[in-house]
């Protein structure tokens, strides 16, 4: 009776022992359960992209790039095919970060922020999101593998991004609108979000650092919970410095195509230079500036020379009729 | 009783054993600990072309990032005109190692950074466009060297890393993977799926230990639909030590070879040909290195250098494996009799 | 009992060995032994499935020949037949012509329904073509490793297949996606891009073996002559929409497989053969992964009620999928010179949903957007497609129309001014 026991005893050691030891195969299974059910896919605007929620009342971490510059509703996608809306809490643009409080009482699965400055080279790392519609259209919150590759400046912006500074590189592969989702560590311990920016040597993921978003992300839960504390905001630092004595990119704000005698706009941006100017859309330009508009190379040429803020005389033809008007040359906005 | 089983369970605490993400850093940090002192950035200055402005990188007009395909630009043919590359040193006497597409173009200036601060100028000693590879000196000494690897132990699916130097010359970058195959580029590199891009190819691709293996290389800048313009595709080449040192009293003579060179034969398969062993000949090119030796169109290639040759692919791996100059032994059958000629490779600019 | 104890303690230590070792050699033993299993075709990948010479690719790497010329591991080049093709679920099956008596190393098929996403899955291929015999004559493929990225992924008529960012490019089609135990889990047969450029980006799908294993059986067998079909449910219109609790059906067309498995308008989908239906995609992609043929159980939810329905899948039809013949709707012509929108709607529960709005057209000026539900025009509702298209179309270029559009949960009155049809 004593030996059986001991016996079995012995067999559940060893037993215990050998399932102790994980499946190889499996050892990042783990960290998408922890981090999957708290990724977004994010919509605001015209804009869509990823987001991650790093509070159990339901605040989604994501990027101006993925739901919009100056949007107030963003809608919100969680895996198990749960729909939200959601009210942007704040922003800081210029650091790609955008605060969205969802509009529900559940309480919801989130990550942990991580400590960036403590992040070296060489640590695994993932990145989750809506990956060509995984999560948007299929429920599934993509998730890939790689490490830190590289911890480093970058001090230019590609279009359509606003963050310059310090970066964390990825081997993981990053892909269009993850931008706004998490980039994670071992634990599922957010390091950083996905920013559309990158470095031209390399066109691989890049992320801003959790810590630069540190800051902002208090202050805007701060000025959320207790709006009298808002604290006035200092001027926003320039985010378009001229680079080598070139002025900010100048914006005429519609669409041509060639047609007999001149060029026909196909398109007037709202709220833009032409818009304002009273162009329609059908009208043909045949001058600017007395000069012959009767190619977009010629277009862009006239304007490549001003700068916002001038003037430019152009004629047009309306339903036959000639008409002269003047257009206000803008600056080419981000979005 | 009790007692056998404590201590049974006793070892279980003793022999605790790192977990495999633990194990996969600290590999990272071995190897970013024995490299770094190794590995440099170097940065180009390039002459403007003459007559026309310097050939800037056009920025792409909407970020390829954010969503729907952009409309097809020249958007990665071209190396970024304004970053730091690669380079390893492979000679305590100031040797460093780089790819020839990192200093190719018209050349100004070569700033080479070391892993202690140290800027230092750098010149092109040799290039060879084929390997890919350039050989630069710098006024150093003393300077750290990694330990070779040994090749012919690599496995398809053993660990590797590709390191370099970030865009800003300052940090180590990792990027691991592992080995694709161990036999390409006509034996004389290794394929990887590390990611290589731009800015670490020149840099070395170690093992878990930190040996060197190889100098990355090759990211693809050509035009065309199969090309990856520069983008990393999985499919990544490195050049292997034992290619370097071969080439090496070359490139130290200054021997440069700026335009990439296969081994050429100079002959013309017949597609048509049902034979079940063997390369028929529909033609030889003129004055290439086949109709020189006296081989001729309606020839059936049956061996090269005392290997039997099957079929087309066979043949062409095997010249490839050569170089071009070498001399090799081709045996042909033709009408019922073998005969055996004595052909030097001519070389054929890679298209 | 003395002796057992001190053999079991002796043994112990044993077991204990390091996982990342274990790890390493798991991916080599994998690499080599996928390496020896594999086929290289013209421009492509194949693998091995059985002893006797029966091997899969993507039909769109050789299911065009009836014989191609193959070329194996050791260097060999043999015939392959084709025995069967899947041209709409890409799957080819061919026979390797051995001599009498070949006996060809394979893999087993694995279970691509119990994957999880973060499991390393290793893929091997012939990418770009850069595989030469080497010294040994050997013919080395390319092996890749990565994770499972994401799972039922739908991509059109890859209904079902797994995401990995093990890198797979052109060339790696038709090849094998195996798991570390060297099972085959899917054959690789697409990737996403980005940049236009037609290489990996960390993103490749592959056609799960769940799909293969419904397939083998009839595709062995030569399928209906040489050729195997996959199945729907036709006759059905689904709401298109985001996942939520299941697939909602707007119309069933009479006669039609879904009308005789019971489907009525109105039914939320929930359930097919046991996996959960959120949305439309995912259940065009459960009902896209087997054969025309086969009988299907549906949970379904009707009212307050439950239901439980049988379906049997009829020939999966392009045409129908991409709604361009949708059940129960005479197609309407544009007359010439009507006022133009630039909007494409969809049927959904009440009025219609915007799915597309044309770059510069009145529509994008008055900023629709994909997604919004028009309920009522000048204030008066409308009914469905029919009703909204003939009343836009009634009105001429320059008219002015009130859209009554219910967005994020909110209601909004957005004012439109019709233009002229590009097309006029």
């Amino acid at each position: 009776m004593k030996h059986a026991a001991a016996v079995s005893l012995l067999v559940f050691a060893l037993a215990a022992r050998l399932h102790a030891q994980e499946d190889p195969d499996k050892v990042h299974v783990r960290v998408y359960k922890k981090v999957a059910p708290a990724t977004c896919y994010v919509e605001g605007g015209r804009n869509r992209g990823s987001g991650v929620i790093i509070d159990k009342s339901g605040i989604v971490l994501t990027s101006p790039t993925a739901c919009g510059t100056n949007t107030d509703v963003v809608n919100i996608l969680v895996k198990g095919g749960k729909s939200y809306t959601g009210r942007v809490m704040g922003r800081v643009n210029e650091h790609e970060l955008v605060l969205v409080k969802i509009d529900a009482k559940d309480p919801f699965p989130f990550v942990e922020l991580g400590d960036s400055d403590a992040a070296h080279v060489g640590q695994i790392s993932y990145v989750f999101g809506d990956c060509f519609d995984s999560l948007r259209n299929d429920d599934q919150p993509a998730m890939s593998m790689g490490v830190l590759s590289g911890i480093y400046e970058v001090t230019k912006r590609q279009p359509g991004t606003f963050y310059t500074g310090k970066v964390l590189e990825t081997s993981a592969a990053v892909n269009p609108n993850q931008d706004g989702g998490p980039l994670v560590d071992r634990e599922g311990r957010l390091l950083g979000i996905v920013t559309l920016n990158y470095d031209d040597s390399k066109f691989t993921g890049l992320a801003v650092p959790v810590n630069v978003l540190k800051p902002g992300i208090a202050q805007i839960k701060r000025e959320f919970e207790n709006p009298a504390a808002k604290v006035v905001p200092k001027p926003a630092p320039r985010v378009d410095p001229p680079a080598k004595g070139r002025s900010a990119e100048v914006w005429f704000g519609a669409e041509v195509r060639a047609v007999n005698g001149g060029l026909e706009l196909t398109r007037i941006a709202r709220k833009g230079p032409a818009f304002h100017a009273g162009l329609q859309r059908g009208d043909v330009l045949t001058t600017l500036d007395s000069s012959r508009m009767l190619t977009e190379a010629a277009l862009q040429k006239a304007i490549a020379g001003k700068s916002p803020g001038d003037a430019v005389a152009v004629t047009v033809l309306r339903d036959g009729e000639k008409k002269e008007l003047r257009v206000t040359l803008g600056s080419k906005p981000i979005y | 009783m009790i007692a056998l089983m404590l201590a049974l369970l006793a070892p279980a605490q003793e022999i605790k054993s790192d977990d495999v993400v633990t194990v996969l850093e600290k590999r990272c940090e071995k190897v970013s600990q024995k490299t770094a002192a190794s590995v440099v950035a170097i940065r180009v200055e390039r002459e403007p072309e003459a007559g026309k402005k310097p050939v800037e990188r056009k920025p792409p007009r909407r970020n390829p990032f954010a969503g729907p395909p952009p409309e097809p630009e020249d958007l990665f043919a071209k190396r970024p005109a304004d970053f730091w590359c690669s380079g390893t040193i492979i000679d305590a006497d100031g040797l460093v190692a780089t790819t020839a597409f990192n200093v190719s173009g018209k050349v100004k200036t070569i700033t080479v950074r070391l892993p202690d601060g140290r800027e230092l100028e750098g010149k092109v000693l040799g290039l060879n466009a084929t390997d890919d590879l350039a050989l630069l000196k710098i006024d150093a000494k003393e300077l750290p060297v990694l330990v070779p690897a040994r090749v012919e132990d690599l496995h398809a699916g053993n660990p590797v890393i590709a390191v370099g130097r970030a865009p800003d010359g300052k940090g180590l970058t990792l990027n691991p993977g592992i080995v694709s195959a161990v036999s390409r580029l006509g034996g004389r590199g290794v394929q990887t799926d590390a990611k290589l891009n731009f800015g670490n190819v020149g840099g070395p691709l170690v093992d878990g230990e930190g040996r060197l293996i190889a100098i990355t290389c090759k990211v693809d800048t050509k035009p065309g639909i199969s090309s990856t313009r520069g983008q990393n595709s999985g499919v990544g080449y490195a050049v292997t030590h034992e290619e370097l040192k071969k080439i090496l009293p070359d490139l130290k003579s200054g021997k440069v070879v700026l335009e990439s060179r296969r081994p050429f034969l100079g002959i013309e398969a017949d597609q048509k040909s049902a034979l079940a062993s063997g390369v028929a000949l529909a033609a030889v090119r003129p004055g290439g290195s086949a109709e020189r030796a006296g081989i001729k169109g309606g020839d059936i290639i049956i061996e090269m250098d005392g290997m039997k040759i099957t079929y087309f692919d066979e043949l062409r791996a095997a010249i490839l494996r050569k170089a071009p100059g070498d001399r090799i032994k081709v045996k042909v059958m033709r009408e019922e009799k073998e005969l055996e000629f004595d052909c030097e490779l001519g070389w054929a600019p890679e298209e | 009992m003395h002796a057992i104890a001190f053999i079991l303690m002796l043994a112990a230590p044993a077991v204990a060995q390091e996982p990342e070792a274990r790890l390493q050699k798991r991916i080599e033993d994998c690499s080599k032994r996928i390496s020896e299993r594999f086929v290289f075709f013209l421009g492509g990948s194949g693998v091995f499935i059985s002893e006797d010479g029966y091997c899969l690719t993507n039909h769109h790497v050789a299911g065009t020949q009836n014989q191609t010329k193959v070329t194996l591991f050791s260097g060999k080049q043999l015939m392959a037949k084709l025995i069967c093709t899947d041209s709409v679920g890409d799957l080819s099956l061919f026979k390797v012509q051995g001599a009498e008596g070949d006996k060809f190393a394979f893999v087993d098929l694995g279970d691509s329904d119990k994957l999880e996403v973060g499991q390393y899955v290793v893929a091997c291929g012939n990418p770009f073509g850069i595989t030469l015999p080497a010294e040994d004559n050997r013919m080395y493929p390319t092996i890749t490793l990565g994770i499972v990225s994401a799972l039922h992924r739908y991509q059109g008529e890859y209904f079902d297949c797994i995401q990995t960012d093990a890198a797979v490019n052109p060339g790696n089609s038709g090849g094998p996606l195996v798991t570390l135990d060297g099972k085959l889990v899917g054959i690789n047969g697409r990737i996403a891009t980005r940049y236009m450029n037609r290489v990996n980006s960390g993103v490749g799908y592959a056609i799960p073996s769940i799909q293969i294993k419904a397939f083998l059986p009839d595709m062995m067998k030569g399928g209906e002559g040489g050729k195997a079909f996959h199945g729907m449910m036709t006759g059905l219109s689904l709401e298109m929409g985001p996942p939520g609790t299941g697939a909602r059906v707007l119309g069933v067309r009479a006669d039609s497989a879904s009308d005789k498995a019971g489907l009525r308008k109105g039914d939320l989908v929930t359930e097919v053969n046991g996996y959960r239906i959120f949305n439309r995609e995912r259940f065009l992609g459960v009902t896209g992964m087997y054969p025309v043929g086969t009988e299907i159980a549906l949970k379904v939810q009707r009212a307050d009620e439950k239901l439980e329905l049988k379906g049997r899948l009829e020939k999966y039809n392009r045409m129908e999928i991409a709604g361009l013949s949708l059940p129960q709707r005479p197609e309407r012509t544009r007359p010439k010179g009507a006022g133009f929108l630039g909007t494409t709607i969809e049927e959904a529960k009440e009025g219609v949903k915007v799915t597309f709005v044309t770059s510069g057209s009145p529509a994008d000026d008055a900023d629709l957007k994909e997604g919004d539900l028009l309920t009522k025009l000048n204030g008066k509702k409308i009914a469905d497609r029919d009703d909204f298209l003939s009343r836009i179309w009634q009105r001429k270029p320059g008219d002015k129309v009130k859209l009554t559009v219910a967005r994020d949960g909110k209601e909004i009155e957005v004012e439109v001014v019709l233009a002229k049809h590009p097309d006029d």
